[in-house]
């Protein structure tokens, strides 16, 4: 069948006769592109068709194929081009109001489509689910994507349920970047290994090369298409040739078996090759395997009637049957929901990406609400001069069908006009919004996009058109005719109303942009316990201890170095967790965090010693020594922990400091108690604190001393404070484009505002002339006319500053650590929105109230 | 009376009515053209063509039989009337006619 709403549209504009003639014509044209080219493109000439044979009628057509809908249509789009010429001011009113607002949607819907679309290209998406674990720990439940590695084999042989799985290991972030090298040209690349279901489960396309080779043999290696193109020119060449990785674990020769496409930008696993799994097992040591490790990472492909509550059931007690020590539970969860539901409490998903997907799709649609709001306020304020044109058509019989349609027609044409100029801003912020959101999103043409866009249109036009056309569709023929147009208290209200609408929206905006900036502000100014300033660090994965020790020689000696400390952890994210610490009068196990340092480390983080003292290089006997920040102590309630003995693992170990408190975790957490141990030999990453000034020139000696080294292993350094602020940079995107929101959200109201002072005050001409011989001052004058409009600002602040304090206070407190919400940003947010809006108003005003009377009296 | 003018588009139509003759209706008539032209024509163009052809008198259109296959709709089947012959050949006639008037030398010398 062809598709109906284009039948629909062919009747409604085609005469009786011509019409089945066009509709056999078409059907039959139909199904012949039905045979030859398939559904969507049979479908879309149809439509292309439809749309020809009407653009023909009404531009060309005479009156015995087309309908009176035609002409109406037709008399419709002339009558609103006529009175957007006529009312010039509020056509642009309308048209930059909406067109911004507009592009501010096109834009979000384009990031929220790219968010929603994560990870559902995989064909099985909807059966495809994640096994994660909760782990009950002191401090509540912890959940986490690790698993054993024998699960996925286990749920396949023993749950009928499952119907395929696939186990991988995810190198840590904790390890450092890996690099796959052809001869001495070397590349990061990010690595998976993966057993042989892997390209059963998801669907990432082959493009050379045989997967089986890659899982038969432990020297293989699968690369991606660009990766291939890097190192060899051309996938072709690729092909057989040996390639090196080097990494925290491996210093190894791989054979290239096959070559993959890049991986998809929304898909949540990112990877540029691909080993077999059992090597990375093999290369490990006996606990791999063991139940109580958690290192890979499990997918498992469910039946089509498997119900999802009653696998997690079956699998909630599966490690406890392997291993009856485990304190770790199963269960599965969506695939496609792991990206934007990333975030658990108490063992279940909370929330995550979601939050900022509804909190922009919410600012979208409010920012396209207070866009639509201009053009109804503006067009039922206007009424009163279209009223003879009203009162003619009613008089002749128009029906109020007939008027809804007229200003629908209306708006239509506008939001079109609009929405052509929104793309064009959109296409010309595209740019600029990408770098904020740090993603490469871009308009594509096709089918879901122009859907998109149309239904954007169609609604933003019902949306603005729809109340004034009620509104003026109901006046009374007789009334109208008059000139007379009584509004009702009702309808000033809901102006007003709307009005106060748009400036507590405004207001909203405007403190949120204001506390979200203080409090990034806090965050990156606030005391760490540690000093981050002119801090580096560098990767030293493929080192061996002797190499390593060399280097550190080696950067102590260089003028611009002061401090130089090893680290297998850092202070911005990447560390270990372990319960596994035992000491006199331990009543409830605590999760430390564990940070394992080199000697050096403390100091070179500037971090402050409270009791005791730091790790000594002097004295080699400190290997196997620990110290704890203040908060551990307390937790363990130790008295006098200097010299006591606590059990690491079994392993007795001596406390000989303790630290102050340092931020580790992110500001939404408070600070855990944490355990640094020491050891010696080679650690994953080398801090160095660099003497001010002289960074370019230490770096650069710096990064010859490791090459020198490392023989052409290269170079990748970052700054510690770049480091920590790009923990918060979802806050500092929120922050900019919370900025640029709300300065268009108060835009389009300013705008709005603009015109119905200008309405207002032409509308009150006379009596302002009259008042002014009369003898009234400027000053009265424009008391006059701003009166009415100070007094919907002060409601709007009356409904916006509780419901944005409310607001705040719940971002607020998902930090453990934030500013006060003090009056003074509520102050300043509305002295702000006044003093904008007096401005926008007093424009207007004073440019009447200074006119000269006569003008406005002479007229009749 | 205005002269009546045949356009160029209008003139394709109109030929291919003649040509098609007896089973000429949108379709075949759309698929011939852009056999011939090489380009894609839109249903809505053709239908206002023949609209027009057929208020100058110069096609006839008459409802066609009622075939099972489509459930019995209507069918406009077109055809060139007597005016319409004389209308394309009156166009050729002052076609030939200009061509003839072409000066030979001037043919030659810009085919060389």
């Amino acid at each position: 069948m062809p598709p109906r709403l284009a039948t629909w549209l062919l009747e409604s504009f085609c005469s009786y006769d011509f019409l089945s003639t066009a509709k056999w014509d078409l059907e039959e044209l139909y199904l012949e592109n039905l045979e030859s080219k398939g559904k969507t493109r049979a479908s879309l000439v149809y439509y292309q068709e439809v749309f020809g044979i009407i653009i023909h009628l009404f531009f060309k057509g005479k009156s015995q194929y087309s309908i009176n809908t035609t002409a109406m249509l037709k008399h419709n789009i002339l009558i609103s081009l006529r009175s957007f010429k006529r009312f010039k001011s509020t056509f642009i009113i309308n048209l930059v109001g909406l067109a911004s607002g507009l592009a501010c949607a096109l834009l979000i819907f384009l990031w929220v489509a790219e968010e929603v679309s994560m990870d559902t290209f995989h064909e099985n998406d909807e059966r495809l689910y994640q096994i994660m674990q909760n782990a009950e720990t002191a401090t509540g439940v912890m959940t986490f994507p690790w698993t054993p590695l024998l699960v996925g084999p286990t749920l396949i042989e023993r749950f009928p349920e499952v119907e395929n799985a696939t186990t991988m290991y995810v190198p840590d972030v904790d390890e450092g970047d890996s690099y796959l090298g052809y001869e001495s040209n070397f590349f990061i690349s990010k690595e998976l290994w993966v057993d042989k279901n892997f390209f059963e489960l998801l669907n990432f396309p082959i493009l050379l090369g045989n997967p089986h080779q890659l899982f038969d043999q432990l020297n293989s290696v699968m690369i991606s298409e660009g990766m291939a193109l890097k190192l060899f020119g051309s996938i072709e060449n690729a092909m057989g040739k040996t390639v090196k990785l080097q990494n925290y674990d491996f210093n190894k020769e791989f054979v290239v078996s096959g070559i993959f496409k890049d991986v998809p930008s929304n898909s949540s696993l990112q990877f540029e090759a691909l080993y077999n799994l059992q090597a990375y097992v093999n290369a490990q040591g006996e606990y791999f395997p063991n139940w109580t490790s958690n290192n890979t990472i499990t997918y498992a492909l469910l039946n089509q009637d498997a119900d999802l509550e009653a696998f997690n059931k079956n699998i909630h007690g599966l490690t406890e049957e392997y291993a009856p020590n485990a304190m770790s539970k199963l269960f599965a969860q969506p695939f496609t929901e792991r990206y934007l539901h990333g975030i658990y409490s108490e063992g279940k998903p909370v929330g995550g990406r979601i939050a900022y997907v509804r909190l922009f799709s919410a600012v979208a649609i409010v920012i396209l609400i207070i866009a639509c709001i201009n053009f109804m306020n503006l067009s039922t304020a206007k009424a009163n001069t279209r009223l003879k044109e009203l009162g003619v058509k009613k008089a002749l019989g128009a029906q109020r069908k007939t008027l809804i349609a007229q200003y629908i027609t209306e708006a239509l044409l506008l939001t079109t006009f609009a929405s052509l100029l929104g793309l064009l801003l959109a296409l010309t912020c595209l740019p600029l919004f990408n770098n904020i959101i740090g993603k490469n999103l871009s308009f594509e043409l096709n089918l879901n996009m122009i859907f998109g866009f149309v239904s954007l249109i169609l609604i933003t036009s019902f949306l603005a058109g729809s109340y004034p056309s009620l509104y003026l569709s109901r006046l009374k023929t007789i009334a109208s005719l008059k000139g007379k147009i009584i509004g009702s208290f009702g309808d000033i209200w809901a102006r007003k109303g709307l009005v106060i609408f748009q400036f507590s929206i405004s207001i909203i905006l405007i403190v949120s942009v204001f506390i979200v900036s203080n409090q990034i502000e806090y965050i990156q100014t606030k005391n760490l316990g540690y000093n981050r300033d002119n801090v580096m660090s560098f990767q030293t994965n493929t080192l061996g201890d002797n190499e390593f020790d060399n280097l550190i020689n080696e950067l102590e000696r260089l003028p611009g170095v002061m401090q130089v400390g090893p680290a297998d952890h850092d202070l911005t994210g990447n560390r270990g967790r372990t319960s596994g610490v035992n000491w006199p009068g331990r009543q409830d196990r605590i999760a430390f965090l564990n940070l394992e340092v080199g000697l050096g480390f403390i100091e070179t983080m500037g971090i402050e010693i409270l009791e005791g003292r730091s790790f000594s290089r002097e004295l080699k006997t400190d290997i196997g020594k620990v110290i704890f920040n203040e908060t551990a102590i307390k937790q363990m309630g130790l008295k006098d922990p200097i010299g006591k003995t606590v059990q690491v693992w079994g392993n007795e170990r001596q406390i000989i400091g303790i630290v102050k408190d340092f931020h580790i975790d992110s500001f939404y957490e408070q600070i855990n108690p944490t355990m640094i141990n020491v050891y010696d030999g080679m650690m994953s990453k080398i801090f160095v604190k660099v003497k001010s000034g002289t960074e370019l020139q230490t770096i650069n000696q710096i990064e010859e001393a490791y090459e020198e080294i490392s023989e052409g292993a290269p170079f990748n350094f970052s700054f510690v404070d770049s480091d920590y602020q790009a923990i918060y940079e979802a806050e500092k995107q929120v922050a900019s484009l919370s900025k640029s929101f709300a300065f268009i959200a108060i835009l389009i109201s300013c705008l709005g505002l603009f015109g119905l002072t200008a309405f207002n005050a032409e509308r009150r001409i006379k009596e302002i002339g009259i008042r002014k011989v009369l003898g009234a001052g400027i000053g009265n004058i424009v008391f006059l006319l701003s009166s009415d409009f100070s007094k919907m600002i002060l409601m709007a602040l009356v409904i916006g500053l509780p419901s944005s304090y409310f607001i705040a206070q719940e971002w607020i407190s998902s930090f453990a650590f934030a500013i006060n919400l003090s009056p003074v940003y509520f102050i300043l947010a509305g002295m702000s929105l006044l003093v904008i809006a007096w401005l926008t108003v007093s424009f207007q005003t004073i440019k009447v109230a200074n006119q000269n009377p006569v003008d406005s009296l002479r007229m009749e | 009376m205005k002269k009546l003018t045949l356009g160029a588009f209008e003139e394709l139509v109109l030929l291919t009515t003649g040509v098609l003759q007896d089973n000429a209706y949108g379709v075949t008539i759309k698929q011939e053209l852009e056999k011939e032209l090489k380009k894609k024509i839109s249903l809505g163009a053709l239908y206002a063509a023949l609209q027009r052809l057929e208020e100058k008198g110069w096609v006839s259109s008459r409802i066609g039989g009622i075939t099972e296959k489509k459930g019995g709709r209507r069918k406009q089947y077109f055809d060139i009337t007597k005016e319409g012959i004389s209308a394309l050949n009156e166009v050729r006639e002052m076609r030939n006619e200009l061509f003839n008037r072409l000066p030979e030398t001037k043919i030659n010398w810009l085919k060389s």
